[in-house]
């Protein structure tokens, strides 16, 4: 073996400073006469300062939570509802300049086909938060799709955090159940999902309000919407 | 949604949603306002015509982009309505922290992408400060084979991190 062939694979410890003391001068010796070993040491020069712009991967992953299982259910919902919406006003644009030709009220063409009625809900309180309801009937109850737009600029929160606020379905009988909560998030249009075992015909009334009990928006069912 | 349109999301969310979460969160330290910027930040790429064409290396970057100037508007806006978020993420920190941020994930991305036997000495010789001797003692391999494993490990990392664009 020649003298270099004994050392040309001690570059990178070398350039790590992971060789022991002893075998760092032997190293150090050669590379003083040693073209080649110079070479690839300082090819591997950069390295350490990139490696120290990372802390170790491994502590990293125990300090990072992996993201929500369901993340991908959840983007492809905000997805279709995006579609849905985006598609809805190019229909209701279209049915607007129908409308007006032939002299129709717009509310009975406020009815998207699929994937059920969507219900504006209108506002009771003073806030600036506006949400629609999507119903959605299916083999057990009704999917309410809920989009919440909280407009950029105002306030939605105290020095306790964000509001939260709850969504209650009331049936034709009367009775009230609490179906969803959930946390303001300013500036933003969120979409979330509530289910309830009620058909979509038995649903009088939805209202949102403040988990501190403040009603904020509140709509009856619009019958016009169910007959589809 | 269509059946293409749905294929479209859910390979953009194998991937990127891992590297732009931990990016995120690293920027944001919540998990309720990283999940909003990463739903939101697939949703503008998978608004965008033939993003699935491009390179992978360039999507990332521009994906990162788009999540850090989420996190930045966030932080302006909870800024102007005088909101606790602020403190944590003051806005021009948070730029230095987001390339800080996004150079690790690079990094770490071209570690993982060794293999097993290369990404083992490196980490521990580096991150660890391990001797030769102390890693070979610790897996139980000869010390030349742990300087020679170092040796073709640094250049398949070498070679990694240029391949991410993080050195020539």
């Amino acid at each position: 073996m020649s003298e270099h062939e004994k050392f040309a694979q001690w570059d990178a410890a070398y350039v790590l400073g992971a060789l022991e003391p002893v075998d760092r001068r032997l190293f150090e010796e050669h590379l003083e006469n040693c073209e080649r070993c110079q070479g690839s040491v300082s090819e591997l020069s950069a390295l350490p300062g990139l490696l120290s712009r990372a802390h170790d991967p491994e502590e990293v992953t125990a300090l990072v939570p992996q993201p929500p299982a369901d993340l991908f259910e959840k983007t492809a919902r905000r997805a279709a509802s995006e579609r849905r919406r985006r598609g809805g006003r190019m229909i209701l644009l279209a049915a607007a300049a129908v409308a007006v030709i032939l002299g129709i009220g717009l509310p009975f063409l406020l009815r998207p086909a699929d994937p059920g009625p969507v219900l504006a809900l209108q506002q009771v309180a003073e806030q600036s938060l506006s949400a629609q309801v999507g119903f959605e009937s299916v083999a057990w109850g009704t999917r309410l799709n809920i989009d919440c737009d909280y407009p950029a600029g105002y306030e939605f929160g105290d020095a306790n955090g964000p509001w939260s606020y709850a969504l209650l379905v009331t049936d034709t009988q009367g009775s009230t159940m609490q179906v969803a909560t959930w946390k303001a998030v300013p500036g933003k249009e969120i979409t979330l999902q509530a289910a309830t075992s009620l058909p979509v015909d038995q649903i009088a009334e939805v209202t949102v309000k403040t988990l501190a009990g403040l009603t904020v928006l509140q709509s009856p069912m619009d019958k016009n919407l169910l007959q589809q | 949604m269509t059946t293409s349109d749905d294929a479209t999301l859910r390979l953009l969310h194998e991937r990127y949603a891992q590297p732009l979460w931990r990016y995120v969160f690293s920027l944001t330290r919540d998990s309720y306002q990283s999940e909003d910027i990463v739903q939101e930040t697939l949703l503008k790429a998978w608004n965008s015509p033939r993003i699935l064409d491009e390179p992978v290396e360039e999507v990332r970057g521009w994906m990162f982009t788009v999540a850090r100037n989420l996190v930045i508007d966030q932080s302006r806006s909870a800024r102007s309505r005088h909101e606790r978020s602020i403190e944590r993420l003051p806005e021009e920190a948070s730029a230095d922290h987001a390339d800080q941020i996004f150079d690790e994930i690079l990094i770490h991305d071209a570690l993982a992408a060794l293999s097993e036997p290369h990404r083992q000495v490196v980490v521990l010789a580096y991150y660890g400060a391990c001797s030769t001797q102390q890693i070979a003692a610790e897996l139980g391999i000869a010390d030349g084979t742990v300087k020679s494993r170092l040796h073709y490990g640094m250049r398949a990392l070498k070679l990694a991190l240029q391949e991410r664009g993080v050195t020539r």
